[in-house]
């Protein structure tokens, strides 16, 4: 859960902090996460954005930049399926918006 | 959770211990009067030197704090010699107008410990580092060198950020709003720093003049409070100029050493720095190595300094294939780049004008004006010559950085002009000063030499006998 110091600024940003708060709350300590939302390519796209909000408020989790080493699928306007993992678990908070946890092998 | 303001404070103190300790080793304070002066450059080089170490060691995973104590060492040196000259100042208008930029500075405090972090690169770049420099205790996670966090300009150097992240290590707490009382010390310690170098050199009231100048500048304490690194790269690298300047004219080796030591800040808060340093360094080595090559040796060593507090993160960055974001001087090279993109130059140079206008920094371009002028009327030409060619030199460079650039220029100049020509002009106004201090010297004797005279002839006729 991003603490409630930095959770103050996400209004002043396009993702609410019951987003932040959402997704933080399907994240276990050491957990991995990858974000999943819209990417057209250009500068400050949903997808830029929403990994550095992650990226910051969701510390010390760390992010990475494939699907396939996170535990967790963090889903804006996406849907986690489309990724081909299995998962043991996907909440949504409404559509559209998930926190998938990846099935890891063995 | 909330951290406590009195914990990043206690981290300053000690950090001040640091800067104490090199001002003593120096033999810069010899006696309480000189130590008062000179506590607030102390606590400069503390800062400086605290976050060149932090940012450093930090990318071989190494915390700063069990080191502190090591530099509380005092080395016996020779004492400083004797200042060149001996100001002329007027003590209480000095005291009057540091009293006034205390208390802007106390109300600026009262609002900066409230400020969350909302600017986007405040928290998006600078504030995420701190953040996991606080999380991780180092730069070798995958926050510093993975491809996910390429949003983040892992290129961008780490001396903010470990400074930062050394105040939530003493708080216990990343607090994203307490933070900006570190910004705000940066302000005092510029204030301190620039006072201490001029010490005895410039008269008092005119570097007091100039240090509420700077800061009561609407964009120095505004863009502060962003979080962003450009007024702290400005204060480092401005401090750096200003000691390469005295240098030249008064040659006391101890000014080198704090020259190397903020320019080597400088270098290590934003890559700018670099440019900004050089450009300082350059004509010093082309003017010394034409009149004395003795001084153009030291001189080199100092530059050598300065590249050697910055080699450790280059390399950092080389293995571990950092891109180095969208501007590469090397691209000034290609004849066929500059050609198809001269079109930016002139945009770019009106945009970075209309930036430095009064409407924005107020009078500190004016009054560097005034100052470059002086050195010349005064008999510092050299002095003056020193200024023009850092100024111009560093003006061409940031018109040749959107020159070059591939980023929309539209887009480039309307995020980044307004900051990034905060070092040249905190730069400029600082060294006012000094380029200015014999001309105002000179007058104020003039003037007391006028009044002496007159008063025998006025005296007889005003109170007959």
């Amino acid at each position: 859960m991003p603490s409630p110091i930095r959770a103050s600024w996400v209004p002043a940003m396009r993702y609410s902090p019951t987003v932040i708060a959402f997704y933080g709350a399907h994240l276990r300590p050491g957990d991995r996460f990858y974000v999943q939302a819209p990417d057209n390519g250009k500068l400050g796209n949903v997808r830029a954005s929403l990994m550095l909000t992650t990226g910051f408020a969701l510390l010390p989790h760390v992010m990475v930049s494939r699907p396939g080493q996170a535990d967790v699928v963090l889903s804006f306007e996406e849907s986690p399926r489309t990724l081909g993992l299995r998962y043991t678990r996907v909440d949504s908070l409404v559509d559209g918006i998930s926190a998938a946890r990846v099935a890891h092998a063995g | 959770m909330p951290g406590d303001p009195l914990l990043l404070v206690a981290a300053n103190v000690l950090e001040l211990v640091v800067g104490v300790g090199v001002v003593l080793a120096l033999g810069l304070a010899n006696d309480l009067r000189a130590f008062a002066a000179r506590v607030g450059l102390a606590y400069g080089l503390g800062l400086a030197l605290t976050g060149i170490l932090d940012a450093t060691l930090a990318l071989v995973g190494v915390a700063i704090a069990s080191l502190l104590v090591g530099f509380l060492r005092r080395s016996r040196r020779s004492p400083v010699a004797q200042e060149a000259l001996q100001a002329s100042s007027s003590t209480l208008l000095a005291a009057g107008i540091a009293a006034i930029t205390t208390a802007l500075i106390a109300l600026a405090a009262a609002a900066y410990a409230v400020t969350p972090l909302l600017k986007w690169d405040g928290w998006a770049i600078w504030g995420t580092k701190a953040q996991a420099l606080y999380d991780f205790g180092s730069a070798t996670g995958p926050l510093f060198t993975s491809p996910a966090y390429e949003g983040i300009q892992q290129s961008y150097p780490l001396l903010l950020p470990a400074l930062e992240a050394t105040d939530y290590r003493a708080m216990g707490a990343a607090d994203g709003s307490v933070i900006h009382l570190q910004l705000l010390l940066f302000a005092v310690a510029f204030a301190g720093s620039l006072f201490g170098l001029l010490w005895r050199r410039v008269p008092s009231e005119l570097t007091a003049l100039c240090v509420l100048a700077i800061l009561a500048a609407s964009p120095v304490l505004g863009q502060l409070a962003s979080n962003y690194a450009d007024v702290p790269l400005a204060f480092a690298i401005a401090l750096g100029v200003v000691a390469l300047a005295r240098w030249l004219v008064d040659d006391e080796p101890w000014l080198l050493g704090v020259a190397a030591i903020f320019l080597g800040a400088g270098v290590l808060t934003k890559n700018e720095g670099a440019m900004f340093a050089a450009v300082a360094f350059l004509p010093l080595l082309v003017y010394l190595a034409a009149h004395d090559r003795r001084r153009a040796l030291r001189l080199l060593a100092a530059a050598g300094a300065v590249v050697a507090v910055l080699l450790p993160w280059r390399i950092f960055t080389s293995v571990h294939h950092l891109s180095t974001g969208d501007i590469h001087f090397s691209d000034a090279l290609r004849p066929g780049l500059l050609s198809a993109h001269a079109g930016r130059i002139a945009p770019s140079a009106h945009a970075l004008a209309g930036q430095v206008g009064v409407a924005k920094w107020g009078l500190l371009v004016p009054v560097t004006a005034v100052g470059v002028l002086a050195a010349f009327v005064g008999g510092r030409a050299v002095l003056g010559w020193f200024a023009v060619s850092w100024m111009v030199l560093s003006s061409s460079c940031l018109v040749l950085v959107y020159w070059i650039s591939s980023l929309p220029l539209h887009w480039y100049l309307a995020t980044s002009d307004y900051r990034i020509v905060a070092t040249l002009v905190v730069g400029g106004a600082a060294l006012t000063p000094l380029l200015a201090a014999d001309a105002w010297a000179g007058s104020k004797a003039a003037l007391r030499e006028l009044r002496a005279t007159r008063a025998p002839a006025i005296e007889p006729e005003t109170f007959p006998a």
